[in-house]
Parts: C-alpha cells; sequence; structure tokens
C-alpha cells in the first residue's frame, strides 16, 4: 500500500512536466520561444496587452508570459500560472475556444497556419496553463517534458 | 387750421415706426444686435468690470491612450493592436475578416470570450470613436459595388448602435509592387478601386474618411518594400506611424 501510495504521487509529479518543480511561466516560456521553433517576429506582451489579446482577466493570474505572432501568422504562445484552479480552469476553457476559432478563421485565410492550430498544444496541471501553437510542437512537448 | 393739422400728422408720422422713415421691408430681418462690449472695457452702471457669458465650449479632446476608441477590422488592424500596444482601446478583429461578415458572422472576439457581430461587440459600452478598415480581403471579389453597399450598411448599423461615436473608414494600404505585379486579387489596381467604393461609403453614410492608403507610397501606388515583410502587412515601426498618423487627423 505505500509503494503503490509512493508509485502514484511520483505520477503525480511527473505530471507536473518539470520533475516536481512548479510552472514558472518566466522560466518555461522563454525557453518555449526559444526551442519550439518559432518564427523571428514573435512579440512579447505585457500583462495587459496579454489580458487584452486573450481577453484573460488578468485579476486572476498570478504570472504570465505570452507571444504572439507579429506578421499575422498562427503562432501564440501562453504559459501561466492563476491564482487557483478555478481560474486555471477558467483561461482553460477560454484558449480552448480560441483554438477553435482560429482554426476556423485561418482555414480560408491562411491554410498553412491552420495547420499549426491543428497541432496546438493546451495543457492544464493544477493552476498552470500552457498553450503553444508553434512550428515544432514535438520539441515543444519535450521543453513541457512530457 | 387745416395746416395744423397736416403738420401735427407729419409729426406724428415721423415719429411712429413705417411711416416715412427709412425703407424697411416686412420680411427685413430684425436689427442685428450690437456686438457686445469688449470684456476689458465693459463696465456696469457703478464702473465694475462685468463677465460676459462663455461661448460654446470646445469637445474633449479623444483620449491619448485611445481608451475611448473601438477598432473593428482584418488582420492588419489585429497588428496594429499587437504592435502599437493600445491595451486600452477595444479591438475587434479577426483574420480574414470581410466586412459583410462583421455584421452577420459571430467572428469577433466579445469581451466575456466568446465571438459575436460587430454590433454585439459594440454593445458594451459607449465610445466616442469607432475606426473601420476593410476591403483587403474582398479584394477578390466581383462586384465591388456589394463591397461599398456592405461597408456602408455596417457603417448605418454602426452609427445607429453608436449614435455618440464618430465613425472613421480608413482607406486601405495598398500591397508591394512584388505582391501587386505577381497576384491576379492582392494587386493594387484592386486596392484602388476598393479603396474608391471605400470613399463613396463614408460619402454616403456620412463617416469620416481617413485615406490611410496615402500614408505609405512609393510614389507609384505600392506600398514600399521595406514597409512589409510578406507584401502586405505592416512591420513593426510603421504600424507605430499608423498610429500616430490616426492621432493627428483624428479631431472630435
Amino acid at each position: 500500500m505505500k509503494r503503490a501510495l509512493i508509485c502514484a504521487l511520483l505520477g503525480l509529479l511527473l505530471l507536473t512536466g518539470c520533475a516536481g518543480k512548479a510552472v514558472d511561466p518566466a522560466v518555461l516560456g522563454p525557453a518555449l520561444l526559444e526551442g519550439a521553433g518559432f518564427p523571428e517576429g514573435m512579440l512579447t506582451l505585457e500583462s495587459d496587452m496579454a489580458g487584452s489579446v486573450f481577453q484573460m482577466d488578468m485579476t486572476t493570474v498570478t504570472a504570465c508570459y505570452a507571444a504572439v505572432s507579429g506578421s499575422a501568422g498562427a503562432d501564440e504562445l501562453v504559459v501561466l500560472t492563476a491564482g487557483d484552479e478555478d481560474g486555471a480552469e477558467a483561461v482553460y476553457d477560454l484558449l480552448s475556444d480560441r483554438i477553435a476559432c482560429r482554426q476556423e478563421s485561418f482555414s480560408d485565410y491562411n491554410p498553412a497556419e491552420a495547420a499549426k492550430l491543428r497541432e496546438a498544444i493546451l495543457l492544464r496541471e493544477g493552476t498552470a496553463v500552457v498553450y503553444c501553437v508553434c512550428p515544432d510542437p514535438e520539441a515543444a512537448l519535450k521543453i513541457i517534458g512530457r | 387750421m387745416r395746416p395744423v393739422l397736416l403738420l401735427l400728422i407729419c409729426s406724428l408720422c415721423l415719429t411712429l415706426p413705417g411711416c416715412g422713415g427709412p425703407a424697411a421691408s416686412n420680411h427685413a430681418p430684425p436689427e442685428a444686435p450690437s456686438e457686445p462690449p469688449d470684456t476689458d472695457l465693459a463696465a456696469d452702471d457703478a464702473g465694475e468690470p462685468v463677465v460676459m457669458p462663455e461661448g460654446p465650449t470646445a469637445p474633449e479632446p479623444f483620449a491619448e491612450d485611445f481608451s475611448d476608441a473601438a477598432f473593428i477590422g482584418d488582420s492588419r488592424t489585429e497588428g496594429l493592436q499587437l504592435h502599437a500596444g493600445l491595451s486600452e482601446a477595444d479591438f475587434f478583429t479577426d483574420v480574414g475578416l470581410m466586412v459583410n461578415e462583421a455584421l452577420t458572422e459571430d467572428k469577433l472576439p466579445l469581451p466575456d470570450g466568446t465571438r459575436g457581430t460587430a454590433l454585439e461587440a459594440l454593445s458594451g459600452r459607449t465610445y466616442r470613436r469607432i475606426y473601420l478598415m476593410f476591403g483587403v480581403n474582398e479584394l477578390g471579389w466581383d462586384a465591388d459595388s456589394v463591397f461599398k453597399d456592405d461597408y456602408a450598411a455596417l457603417i448605418q448599423a454602426i452609427q445607429e448602435v453608436q449614435p455618440e461615436a464618430v465613425v472613421y473608414a480608413q482607406t486601405i494600404f495598398p500591397v508591394t509592387r512584388e505582391k501587386s505585379e505577381g497576384d491576379r486579387t492582392y494587386n493594387n489596381d484592386n486596392v484602388r478601386r476598393f479603396n474608391d467604393r471605400v470613399r463613396e461609403a463614408a460619402e454616403e453614410t456620412g463617416a469620416v474618411l481617413i485615406e490611410t492608403a496615402a500614408l505609405f507610397d512609393d510614389g507609384a501606388g505600392n506600398l514600399p518594400a521595406e514597409v512589409s515583410a510578406d507584401g502586405v502587412h505592416l512591420t513593426h515601426s510603421y504600424y507605430l506611424q499608423w498610429l500616430d498618423y490616426l492621432r493627428e487627423v483624428s479631431v472630435p
């Protein structure tokens, strides 16, 4: 029983993606921006702009790293921690809808960019949310630790 | 007696209005009121200075941060939001958005995180100004007259829900020469044709026209090559110039 409990806890820790470390947007965000094949010209967004662009209620967010394409591409990145799990879930739902809407928009506008949205990464672990639309989702998952 | 009576009648006529005084028409406008005395010189009977009533006040200037503004448009307008960092303005944009869709399709981001039409997007608050830019995604339309009609319909619908706002219709930037020469749809002959329709829609509806198309021009009606990486969208510093231009031409 004790061994099973330890294994379950270990599995849970691994699922956080960082060997037990809490997600730090200020670390994971730049790492993804650097390593997931994002094109040049990505714009990193200050908190208020991230809230405006992604329509997030930033009062529920404790830390956020966000970047978007500066050239009308589909590439986007958000790594954040919310104040509680409800806040994280709300952001997760918002970004899930965003993927669907942008996939529809880009399918006519720029099909090549729409393909990135089909491979979009959207993860929630506790109060952390990772959203990544990028040219190299496999590399992104490795960086996240999945 | 008779001459005295005549003299009396004449005297009365001279004092009564309309009787032998200066010629006047029944339709003559009333005498213009005399100019109010200069404030510095005006004084009441006691010699105290008289403060003249103030004239109409000038309208309050628009907000420097565009917090009183909404922007509706396509990817170019989205680019303006992202590059200019206008976090206080409301942007209702979608890549590929067309003017008819803005009125009828649930494509624009709403404050509650869902998607809706332009009118739904504007329903949340009162704006002092609303900027529109449409046309580049419609360049492939067969009938530019339909574009004009749809644009006018959108403007009029916006004017009804936001009667206090100044609605600005912006002509669209050209594309680069390289883009124009190689594309049957996204070329500057089409841009010029559709910009004429934008002008017509503005004139028809009373929207204020902003000739954004003239902002970046290589002298031959093309977007200068250095302004755009893909031939259509601006690059960072040129979005900022666009913003500065909007500040300059937007007067309440």
